[in-house]
This record gives C-alpha cells, sequence and structure tokens, in this order.
C-alpha cells in the first residue's frame, strides 16, 4: 500500500492560552482529494499552516511525503503547491516577472502550461501585482502554486476572492489535472457545493478536533432528515436517538440525524405510530446539521 | 431589550461635538509610541528650553538650540501625524459615519496649532527672541513636511529639510532667529501662507475619496497586526510609487528582465534571485540617492556651516560617519521584516529552511555592504573636497571602526527583522544604535589618547557583537513561525 503524502497523528497546536487543535489524527492517501470543512475559527487553517511547517505543532507529528513537516527537505518542497488564503507577492513587480522571479526556484518549471493557464484566466501579466485586485491576485498566486506542477496540491479558500466564472474555470481546471494525473489535494473551502465537484473524501472539523473523516458519499448516507407525522400529536419528551437536531411542532416533528439507520426508521415508525419521509441531504445541509447540532 | 426606542433623549449640538473631540483625542493619546516619542523628545528639549534661559537668554549662541527646539519636533512629530490623521479620514467610515468630520478635523486643527504658533510663541519669551520669526520658522518646516507626507513626495520635504539645513549656517541664524526684527513682512507673509496650505491640507483631508492618489493610508504598516484591507492598500501604495517614477519603472524592468531562468542550485545564484525581493531596484541604483544625499550634506557642512567656521571637523564627520553607517546598517533588517509575509510563502519554496534564511540574510548583508561601501566613498570625496589633512592611519582607523560598528548595527536590525511590529523593531533598533555608535565617536573625540591596541580592542569588541547578533537573528528566523 502507498504511504500516506500527509499523514498527521495527535496534532496539537496552541497560541498563548487557547488550544486551537486537539489532538488531530489524519491521512491522506496518494491520488485522493481531501476537503476540509469547518466553522471560522475551528482551525482548518492553523492545521493547514502546521502541515506545511509554517507553524511547528506543540505536540503530535506531521509528515509530508514521509518526512518530517518542520524541515522538509528541497526535494519534498518541490512536490509541493499551496495556495494561501490570502495572496501576497512583490508589489512593485508585473504579474510576468513575479512568475520568472517564482519560475527561477523550479528545476522543473512548466512555462507552456503557466502560459496556457495565464491565458485562460485572463492573467495580465503586465499588471503590477500591488495594482491587481484582490480576485485576480488570487488567481496570480492559483497560476504560481500549479506552476511547477505539485504532486500534493493545499488549497486554503483558494476560491472566495473570484468571480462565479473564475471559480467554475478553477474547478474546471482542477478536475482536468485530476484525470491527467495523480493528483493529491487537500481543500479547505466554504463553498461545500465545490467540495461536492472535486472532493471524493471530507474532513470536517469543530472545536479543534476531526468530527468525521471518511468517504463524501458514505457521509451523505449517514447523515439524514426525517420528516415525522403521527397519528397524534407528539409529546415534548419525544427523542429520536443520536439525533443531531430534533424540533417538534404537534403531530410533526423534524429530526436530523449523524448515523442512519433503517432499522432505527422502523423502530421509530412502531413507538410513535408515525410516517417517517427520509430526506438525503446536500453537503452544506450535512455541514449546517453538525455544526448547529454540536451547540444545540 | 428592544433596539430602537421612541424616548430618544436630545443633548445640545456642542456638548454632543465635546464629547465626540474627547473620543477623537482618545485615538491620540491611546498610541503608546506617541508616549515613547514624546518622552524621548522632552528629555532632549526639555534641558534645551532650559539652556536658553541661562546665560544665552536672547544672544545669538541660544539661536542653534531655539533652531532645534521648533525644527525637530516638525520634523518628526508631522509624518506620524499626518499617518494617523489620514487613518481615520482615508476611510469609508469618515464618509458614512455621521458628524464624523467636524470632530476630527476641530482636533487635527488644535494640534497644527499647537505645533505650529503655540509652541514657537511658548519659546520665543523663553529664548528671548521675536515670535514671529520662530512662528514662520516652524511654518517653513512644519507645512512642506505636512504637504510632502500626505501626497508621499519628497520634493516639499527637501523644502523642510532645506530650511532646517540653513540653521546650521550664520546667515540662516540671523534670518530666521536672531535677526528677525529686520525681516517682519517677510516673515509675516511665510506665516500667512503657512496657515493658508495648512488651512488647504485640513480642507483636503475633509474631501478624500477613493479615487484620489492621495486617498492612501500608510499607517498601518507600524504595526503587527494589519487587516487584509490594509494589506491590499499597502501594496497600493507601493505600486503607485513606482507607477509614478518613470526612472524606478525603467530600472525596475531592464533589472527583473535580467533574471533569467532556473538559478542552478548554488548559493550565489540563489542569493542573486532572493535580491530581486528585496527592493524595487538594485541597491546600486537606489544607493545613488543616499550618495547625493551624502555628497549635499557633505559639502553643505564642510563649505558653508557655522560648524566648518567654528572648525567643528569632528563633529562634522561624527554625523557623517553616523548617517553612512545606520541607513546600510538598519537596511538589512528592515528590508527583511518587510519581506516577512511574503518569506512565508517562499518558505515552500524547494529550499531547506536553512538555505532559505542563510541566504536572505546573504542578500540583506551584501545590500548592507555595497551601500555602506558607497556611502564611504561619497564621504571620501567630501573630505577631499574639504582639503582637510587626514593621516592614513587616521582613515584606516576611521574605516575599521565604521566597519565594525556598521556590521554591529546590521546585527542589531537583523535581530530585531522577525518582530512583527515596526514600530517596536524602530524604537529598539535606535536603542541599541545609541549604545553601538559611542566607541566610534569616543575615538573620533580623543583620537590621539587612544593607542593601536586599545583601537583594534574596540573593532574586536563591535565585530564580535555583530557577528552574535547575526546568528541570534538567524536561529530566530529558523525557528520563526508565520502565523
Amino acid at each position: 500500500m502507498n504511504e500516506p503524502v500527509l499523514r498527521v497523528a495527535q496534532l496539537q497546536k496552541i497560541f498563548g492560552n487557547k488550544e486551537v487543535l486537539r489532538g488531530i489524527d489524519l491521512a491522506v492517501e496518494p491520488g485522493t482529494v481531501l476537503g476540509l470543512l469547518g466553522a471560522n475559527g475551528s482551525g482548518k487553517t492553523t492545521l493547514i499552516k502546521c502541515a506545511l511547517g509554517l507553524l511547528r505543532p506543540t505536540s503530535g507529528n506531521i509528515m509530508v511525503f514521509g518526512e518530517d513537516s518542520w524541515n522538509l527537505s528541497a526535494a519534498a518542497k518541490a512536490r509541493l503547491g499551496y495556495v494561501p488564503q490570502e495572496v501576497t507577492s512583490y508589489p512593485w513587480m508585473r504579474v510576468r516577472q513575479v512568475l520568472a522571479y517564482t519560475a527561477a526556484f523550479y528545476e522543473r518549471w512548466n512555462h507552456a502550461f503557466v502560459q496556457t493557464l495565464c491565458e485562460r484566466w485572463h492573467v495580465p501579466l503586465e499588471d503590477r501585482i500591488g495594482s491587481l485586485s484582490t480576485g485576480q491576485l488570487q488567481t496570480v498566486g492559483i497560476v504560481l502554486a500549479l506552476g511547477h506542477q505539485p504532486e500534493f496540491l493545499v488549497l486554503d479558500e483558494p476560491v472566495a476572492s473570484l468571480d462565479p466564472s473564475a471559480r467554475r474555470q478553477f474547478l474546471r481546471t482542477l478536475l482536468e489535472l485530476l484525470q491527467d494525473r495523480q493528483q493529491t489535494i487537500l481543500f479547505s473551502t466554504h463553498i461545500t457545493s465545490d467540495l461536492e465537484r472535486v472532493a471524493q473524501r471530507v474532513a470536517i472539523l469543530g472545536d479543534g478536533k476531526i468530527r468525521f473523516l471518511g468517504e463524501l458519499d458514505e457521509l451523505k448516507e449517514r447523515v439524514k432528515r426525517l420528516r415525522f407525522t403521527a397519528r397524534h400529536d407528539l409529546p415534548t419528551s419525544f427523542a429520536v436517538p443520536g439525533a443531531l437536531r430534533c424540533e417538534v411542532a404537534g403531530s410533526h416533528a423534524t429530526v436530523s440525524v449523524a448515523n442512519f439507520d433503517e432499522r432505527l426508521v422502523a423502530e421509530m415508525r412502531q413507538t410513535w405510530d408515525a410516517d417517517i419521509a427520509v430526506n438525503d441531504l446536500n453537503l452544506e445541509e450535512i455541514f449546517v446539521e453538525m455544526h448547529d447540532g454540536a451547540h444545540v | 431589550m428592544a433596539l430602537t426606542s421612541n424616548n430618544v433623549t436630545v443633548t445640545p449640538h456642542w456638548a454632543t461635538l465635546l464629547r465626540q473631540i474627547k473620543q477623537v483625542c482618545m485615538t491620540y493619546v491611546t498610541q503608546r509610541y506617541l508616549w515613547i516619542g514624546m518622552a524621548f523628545f522632552g528629555l532632549i528639549m526639555v534641558p534645551n528650553m532650559l539652556v536658553s534661559m541661562g546665560p544665552q537668554h536672547a544672544r545669538r549662541d541660544g539661536a542653534p538650540t531655539m533652531a532645534f527646539v521648533i525644527g525637530m519636533p516638525m520634523l518628526a512629530a508631522v509624518p506620524f501625524l499626518v499617518g494617523l490623521a489620514k487613518s481615520q479620514l482615508a476611510h469609508s467610515r469618515a464618509r458614512l459615519t455621521p458628524q464624523f468630520l467636524p470632530a476630527h478635523l476641530i482636533v487635527l486643527a488644535g494640534i497644527l496649532l499647537s505645533f505650529l504658533v503655540m509652541l514657537p510663541l511658548f519659546a520665543a519669551p523663553i529664548a528671548g527672541f521675536e515670535p514671529l520669526g520662530l512662528v514662520a520658522l516652524a511654518m517653513a518646516i512644519g507645512v512642506p513636511a505636512l504637504w510632502g507626507s500626505h501626497m508621499r513626495r519628497f520634493t516639499p520635504l527637501l523644502v523642510s529639510l532645506a530650511v532646517f539645513y540653513s540653521l546650521l549656517t550664520s546667515w540662516g541664524l540671523d534670518w530666521w532667529i536672531v535677526n528677525s526684527v529686520q525681516h517682519v513682512k517677510i516673515h509675516a507673509a511665510i506665516v500667512a501662507f503657512g496657515i493658508v496650505l495648512a488651512s488647504s491640507w485640513i480642507w483636503r483631508m475633509s474631501r478624500l475619496r477613493e479615487e484620489m492618489d492621495d486617498y492612501q493610508n500608510a499607517y498601518q504598516m507600524l504595526f503587527a497586526r494589519r487587516t487584509s484591507t490594509e494589506a491590499i492598500e499597502q501594496r497600493r501604495i507601493v505600486a503607485n510609487q513606482v507607477r509614478r517614477s518613470s526612472l524606478l519603472r525603467g530600472v525596475g524592468d531592464w533589472w527583473h528582465s535580467r533574471l533569467g531562468g532556473y538559478f542552478g542550485g548554488g548559493m550565489l545564484g540563489l542569493v542573486r534571485i532572493l535580491t530581486y525581493g528585496l527592493q524595487a531596484t538594485p541597491i546600486e541604483v537606489s544607493g545613488l540617492f543616499f550618495v547625493a544625499m551624502m555628497l549635499c550634506m557633505g559639502v553643505f557642512l564642510t563649505q558653508f556651516s557655522v560648524l566648518a567656521q567654528q572648525g567643528g571637523d569632528t563633529g562634522i564627520v561624527m554625523f557623517l560617519v553616523q548617517f553612512g553607517n545606520i541607513l546600510p546598517g538598519m537596511m538589512a533588517g528592515e528590508l527583511l521584516a518587510q519581506r516577512r509575509p511574503r518569506i512565508a510563502n517562499e518558505i515552500l519554496l524547494p529550499l531547506t529552511r536553512d538555505q532559505l534564511i542563510n541566504a536572505l540574510f546573504a542578500a540583506s548583508i551584501r545590500n548592507s555592504i555595497v551601500l555602506w561601501l558607497m556611502m564611504h566613498v561619497a564621504l571620501g570625496v567630501v573630505l577631499a573636497m574639504a582639503g582637510r589633512p587626514f593621516e592614513f592611519r587616521t582613515i584606516l582607523a576611521l574605516l575599521l571602526l565604521s566597519a565594525s560598528s556598521t556590521l554591529a548595527v546590521i546585527g542589531a536590525s537583523l535581530r530585531v527583522s522577525p518582530w512583527p511590529s515596526r514600530a517596536k523593531r524602530i524604537v529598539v533598533s535606535m536603542t541599541a544604535m545609541m549604545i553601538l555608535l559611542p566607541p566610534l565617536f569616543a575615538w573620533m573625540v580623543s583620537k590621539a589618547a587612544i593607542n593601536s591596541a586599545t583601537l583594534a580592542t574596540i573593532v574586536f569588541a563591535l565585530t564580535a557583537i555583530g557577528i552574535w547578533a547575526i546568528r541570534s537573528a538567524r536561529r530566530a528566523w529558523l525557528n520563526l513561525e508565520f502565523v
């Protein structure tokens, strides 16, 4: 079996008195796209920065391509690409100069591929970095991260500043990359519809811990919404084991469950003498249910 | 609790305005570095004021002290004031918050009035000089500095500096301070013109709109934490500066066209490539500006100043050496510190952490050495033009001391460079320099009494401090987390 591209074991990160990550375990296998989801402040960016060696873990281990992330070799870094939440570059340089500057560090920089990306995304090569809009700068950041065609691409909310058209084009390119070669991607975003298009696996982060890690399809199979319609009014004591959220209104109830099971539904039907409709949820609804459910 | 209420208490307008003024004043007095700056200047100003009350009262001997008391606050505080005012008024809240402008503009006008009028009026009777000349002097230094800082242009600042440096000549002291009674009409005209320009600056601040070229807020550059909007604004300021200067554009583009392809894996190639990320133009070009400053100041001080006429060679050389030391020394750490957000990305370039930090340090120190050499060649030209005889031993000793103290300053500036707060970096590194440069000055004042062994010890000690600080800085950068 292949060695995971990224392996995180018992990762803890504390800033001052604040424990941001609390014992994270995570592995990203080669050729997979792992979507990272979590509310604001849940620790997604901290996890990514620890994984890339930008932050030093308080405790625990992180290995990238089998190397300690804090002391990555040049060879390992040549296989890595990163698009940060906030792209920074040299404001006085023209875009083409920044591309040439970055290319100068990579032995295998793909100039033709970069040119194609710049044409496709209408990158203004002659403009200075300082005069670009936030979205344009983000696009440049994506081109810079893809130019050496990394094996492992880490994206921290890469499309947050892009317009819908640019976002769509970016996702298209990402899907093309996934078809062409065995690309491994760690993709953090709040735009769940994007994740549904590209990610096979998802990790949901909450309060510094991984709340779910697995296949996206498995998550959708597990989290469901149940709509109860009973013959009589449901009592205030109405409850469903393992419910994330439960709303009762007379003879109707809406319940979200984290571990859906057909046997549970049959049991509930009998217990409450009710018709139960089972609804599938999309990733955004699942995320909201899991996030709100944790704070009820 | 209801968010809205019909029982609104109507407060008289003046009371509201007073309350707003109090809150605006709080935005100034809660600045920690304002108090540090005021304490620093207080330490210098108060003794000077006291001296001018003594035997020098109303005499020509007291004029240089007065020039310093009036001139320095203008040059030091005005850029800070402009920065703070812009952080408040070059902002959408200045347009969208009701009644925002009156209180802010009143406070701004009050501060300008204090600096440009009240301070000279207060100092004049203490020192025994005519108040009008001192007010005109404050206006002539302060108002161009105000507009120069506002527009981020050097030419108006040059006027301020020229007026300030004219006070180092006997005719300048006479014209502005000692014989100001003879120039009442011109001084009155300068005061009137200054009031118009200062008022027009306040008017301009009240009219700032985003599409204007001077709608720029560089104030947050001083501090550790910036929002993404502030980062965007600072990016734009740099791009605008390059766009405005055809020289900067031309040289920068020519330089960047020499980037070439893959650096080849060697240390020298890596240092060469990383140098591109330090400045918009090569140091060999940007350094020419400082060389020109050194030549202008040097020729002026050695040929025309009061110091030259009084035979104060040591003082002049001390000042020029200080200029030639501090600037290259400070540059090493400051350029690295400003690059920090970009180093957070560069740390992922295909280089080990050691390779990147070593090469960045080498690039920064190389730039400092080049600038030091350029400025000391200019210093040599100045001294040669002055026609003062210097022994070879003196020149060698001066160069050794200057080089070793510059290395110590480089070390100090690199050591503080990982700190995110620019204000903190400046305060600490300036303090460090005050400690590191006295051996150089001590030698210059009493060089005849210092033998070679003592000199060698001083040079060795300064070099050791420099190397220790650079090594410590390197360790700090290697362990730096990019939050």
